[in-house]
C-alpha cells in the first residue's frame, strides 16, 4: 500500500492541468457544464477537442480505440482535475467513461467506426436515455416501446430529467421490446440519432439552472435494427455494468474542496470572521466530508482494478459518502455566507444546486444503501 | 497511488486477525472489565507487533491498531503501537496513556508504565513515578482516571503538534475499526431477529441505518491510513478525526436503536464497542476541536 501518487502521476496531473488552464473557457463554471447557451455547446466540443489534441480526453481507453491503456489512477485524476475547473467537459464525460466503453464491448465494427473516432475528437455530445416518468430508480419498470417492424423499430414514449438533450447529437436509450418479459429482461439499447424526426426534447423548468434537466418524447420514430446495441432483449446487462462504471470515479470532492475554498475567500471578503471558532467548525465539518468522499473514491477505484467484473460494493459505498457530501458542502457555505450565498453566480449558490441533485441522480442514495445493506452486511431483501 | 497491501502487509494482517482472534474478542473484553489485558500486550511485545511502525512502516502500525481495536483488546496499544512511534516517540515501554490536558480524562490511567502529554505546543513523557492518578467512574468501557503530572520530560518546541497529529489519527483508527465490528455484530443481530414474521434486517428502515454507519466507518477507516501515511500534514490527520466522531455518534445511535432492547444490556456485549466508541468521540477536545483544526491547517495550505 502507497497513499502517495507517483512522480508519473504527479507529472501527468501538471500536464494536464496545464492543459486545462491553456483550454478550458476563461470563468468556466459547473453552470456552464449544463451547456446552457449555444456558446456552451461549442465550448465545449473546442474544449474537449483540444483535450484529445493534447493526449488527456481518452487515455485510459485501449490502443486498438486510440488511447494508451493509461491507468484508471490517470483516470481518476482527468476527473478531478477537470471537476475542480467546473468539469468543461459538459456531458462528455460520460462519453469517455461509460459510453465509449459499452460502444467497445458490444458494439459492432460499423457502430465502433461510426462512434468512437468522434468521441476520441471531442465532436459529439451524448445523453442518456434511462428514466422515465414511472422507472426512475425502478429502471427495469420503464415503458418506452421499440416494436420491430422489419429492419427499423418503432420508438414512443418519454423520457425524463434527461441532462444534455437539447445539445446532444445522440441519446444512448434503454427501450422495452419485450413487454411480456420480466422486468429485468425485455430491455434494449439503440444508440438514436436526435435529429431523427419524431423526438421532441423540452426543457424542464426549475429554479435550479437553465437547461439542468429535458423531457425527451419519442413519437413513431423510426431507428434501424443497425443502432441496436448488443442483442434485443439484453440491454439490462450493458446498462448494470454502464452504471458501475458511471458510479466511479466522479471527483465531486475536488469540486466541493474548491468550492469551499471560495467560499471562504468570499466570505472573508463580505466581513465574515473566518477563524471564529463556529465559523471554522462549520468549514472543518465540510472539509472532512470532502476528504471522506475522496478516500472511498479512491477506494472504490482500486476495487475497480482488482475486481472489475465483480459486484463491487465500495463503488456505493462511495456514492453514500459522496452525495451527503454535496449537501454537508452546500449547506456550509449556505451558514457561513448567511444570505451573501444567495445571490447568484457565486460557488456557494451554484453548490445548492449540486447538493440537491448528487443524491438523486444516477442511481438515488436509497439505492445506494440498499446495495451496501445486501452486498457488504448480508442483509436479508425486503418483500 | 496503490490501496493493496503487500504480500507482507497481507501476511501480517493475518497474522493479527489469528492473535487477536485467539487472545482478544467479546468474552475476553468483558472478563477484563475495568482492567487491562497485560498478557495480551506482552504477547504483542513477544511477538514484535509494538514496534512494527519503526521497523515496518504507519501502515503496518495502522493494521495492528484495527485489528486490536475491532477485537476491543482491552489495553491502549493504539497508543503504542501507532501514536507514539508516529509523534516520534521512541524506546517506549509496553503500556502508554496519552494526556490531552490537565484534567482530562485519560483511558487506562494508572494502569500504564509512561504517558505522553501533550502540554499545548510541547509534547512531554512522564513515567509512571511522576504522576498522580485518580480514578474516574466511567461507563466508557474504558477504566478512567485524571492524570497530574508531577514531572515529565520536555521533547522540544513544536514536538506537541506531531503527537496531537499522532493521536488523532489514532482515533480515526481505533474509530473506523470499531465501528465496522459494531455494525457487523448488529448485522448478525438484525439478520437472526424476527418481528412481523420477517427478519427485521429486511426493512429498509433498519437496513439503510446499518448501511450508513457502515459506509462512514470505511471512510474513516481509510481516512485513518491516509492521516498515518500523511501524519506531518494536520489537514489530512485532523480531517481523520473530524470524521471519526461523526461515524462514531452514527455508529452509536444507529447499532443500538437496530438492536433495541438486548443492546444495552452488559450480557449481549455490544456495548463494548459503542460505550468505546463514545470516549473515542469525546478524546482531545472532541469533533468540534478537531474540525476547527482541518479549517485552520487548510488556510496555511492556501
Amino acid at each position: 500500500m502507497k497513499l502517495d501518487w507517483t512522480d508519473e502521476e504527479t507529472e501527468f496531473r501538471a500536464a494536464l492541468r496545464a492543459s486545462i488552464q491553456t483550454n478550458a473557457r476563461p470563468g468556466w463554471t459547473l453552470d456552464d457544464r449544463d451547456m446552457p447557451e449555444p456558446a456552451d455547446v461549442e465550448a465545449v466540443k473546442r474544449f474537449c477537442a483540444a483535450l484529445g489534441e493534447d493526449g488527456f480526453l481518452t487515455p485510459h481507453w485501449p490502443r486498438a480505440y486510440g488511447g494508451r491503456e493509461a491507468s484508471p489512477w490517470e483516470q481518476l485524476i482527468i476527473s478531478e482535475e477537470t471537476w475542480r475547473a467546473g468539469e468543461p467537459r459538459g456531458g462528455q464525460y460520460m462519453n469517455t467513461n461509460w459510453i465509449g466503453p459499452a460502444l467497445m464491448a458490444h458494439g459492432t465494427s460499423d457502430q465502433q467506426a461510426q462512434y468512437l473516432t468522434p468521441i476520441t475528437k471531442g465532436e459529439v455530445n451524448w445523453c442518456q436515455g434511462f428514466s422515465e416518468p414511472d422507472a426512475g430508480s425502478d429502471l427495469a419498470a420503464l415503458r418506452c416501446r421499440a416494436v420491430r417492424d422489419g429492419d427499423t423499430y418503432v420508438v414512443n414514449g418519454q423520457k425524463v430529467w434527461t441532462s444534455y438533450a437539447h445539445a446532444a447529437e445522440y441519446c444512448f436509450l434503454l427501450v422495452r421490446t419485450d413487454p411480456d418479459s420480466p422486468k429485468r429482461e425485455g430491455n434494449t439499447i439503440l444508440l438514436v440519432p436526435m435529429a431523427t424526426p419524431g423526438i421532441e426534447v423540452r426543457e424542464i423548468p426549475n429554479p435550479y439552472a437553465h437547461h439542468l434537466i429535458h423531457e425527451i418524447l419519442f413519437t413513431d420514430v423510426i431507428v434501424p435494427v443497425s443502432c441496436r446495441l448488443g442483442d434485443e432483449n439484453r440491454g439490462w446487462d450493458i446498462v448494470r455494468n454502464a452504471l458501475a462504471n458511471e458510479r466511479v470515479g466522479i471527483a465531486r470532492h475536488a469540486h466541493s474542496e474548491h468550492v469551499l475554498d471560495r467560499t471562504v475567500s468570499d466570505a472573508t471578503n463580505h466581513g465574515v470572521d473566518v477563524d471564529d471558532p463556529s465559523v471554522a467548525d462549520t468549514l472543518g465539518m465540510a472539509y472532512a466530508w470532502c476528504e471522506a468522499a475522496r478516500a472511498m473514491n479512491y477506494v472504490a477505484v482500486a476495487e475497480r482494478i482488482s475486481d472489475p467484473h465483480g459486484s463491487r460494493p465500495m463503488a456505493a459505498v462511495s456514492r453514500s459518502i459522496t452525495g451527503p457530501m454535496e449537501r454537508e458542502v452546500a449547506w456550509a457555505c449556505q451558514e457561513v455566507l448567511g444570505d451573501q450565498a444567495l445571490a447568484g453566480g457565486t460557488e456557494a449558490d451554484r453548490q445548492v444546486v449540486t447538493g440537491t441533485t448528487a443524491m438523486i441522480a444516477a442511481g438515488a442514495y436509497e439505492v445506494q444503501l440498499d446495495l451496501i445493506g445486501r452486498l457488504c452486511l448480508d442483509l436479508p431483501r425486503g418483500k | 497511488m496503490d490501496l493493496q497491501l503487500s504480500v507482507e502487509q497481507q501476511l501480517l494482517d493475518d497474522s493479527l486477525r489469528a492473535m487477536f482472534g485467539d487472545h482478544a474478542g467479546l468474552d475476553r473484553a468483558r472478563a477484563m472489565a475495568g482492567s487491562i489485558d497485560r498478557d495480551l500486550v506482552t504477547r504483542l511485545d513477544d511477538n514484535g507487533f509494538l514496534d512494527v511502525c519503526a521497523e515496518a512502516g504507519p501502515i503496518e502500525a495502522i493494521l495492528v491498531a484495527e485489528r486490536a481495536s475491532e477485537a476491543v483488546a482491552a489495553a491502549p496499544i493504539v497508543a503504542r503501537v501507532l501514536v507514539g512511534p508516529l509523534a516520534g516517540f521512541t524506546d517506549l515501554p509496553p503500556l502508554v496513556g496519552l494526556v490531552g490536558s490537565a484534567d482530562g480524562l485519560v483511558r487506562y490511567a494508572g494502569h500504564c508504565d509512561a504517558y505522553l502529554v501533550l502540554d499545548g505546543d510541547e509534547a512531554r513523557l512522564a513515567s509512571r513515578d511522576d504522576v498522580d492518578v485518580e480514578p474516574v467512574q466511567s461507563r466508557s468501557a474504558y477504566p478512567m482516571g485524571r492524570v497530574r503530572v508531577r514531572r515529565s520530560e520536555s521533547m522540544g518546541p513544536g514536538s506537541g503538534h506531531p503527537l496531537r497529529r499522532a493521536w488523532q489519527v489514532g482515533i480515526a483508527a481505533e474509530t473506523g475499526a470499531m465501528s465496522l465490528a459494531a455494525v457487523e455484530f448488529a448485522s448478525r443481530h438484525v439478520r437472526d431477529r424476527h418481528q412481523f414474521g420477517r427478519p427485521i434486517g429486511s426493512f429498509q428502515a433498519v437496513q439503510h441505518r446499518l448501511a450508513r454507519s457502515y459506509s462512514m466507518a470505511q471512510a474513516t477507516r481509510w481516512l485513518a491510513r491516509r492521516g498515518a501515511w500523511h501524519h506531518s500534514d494536520e489537514y489530512h490527520t485532523a480531517a481523520a478525526a473530524t470524521f471519526a466522531c461523526l461515524t462514531a455518534r452514527e455508529t452509536y445511535d444507529n447499532t443500538h436503536q437496530v438492536v433495541g432492547g438486548i443492546g444495552v444490556t452488559s450480557e449481549y456485549g455490544m456495548t463494548e464497542w459503542t460505550m468505546r466508541l463514545l470516549a473515542l468521540h469525546a478524546e482531545l477536545g472532541g469533533r468540534r476541536a478537531h474540525a476547527r483544526r482541518v479549517a485552520q491547517s487548510r488556510q496555511r495550505l492556501g
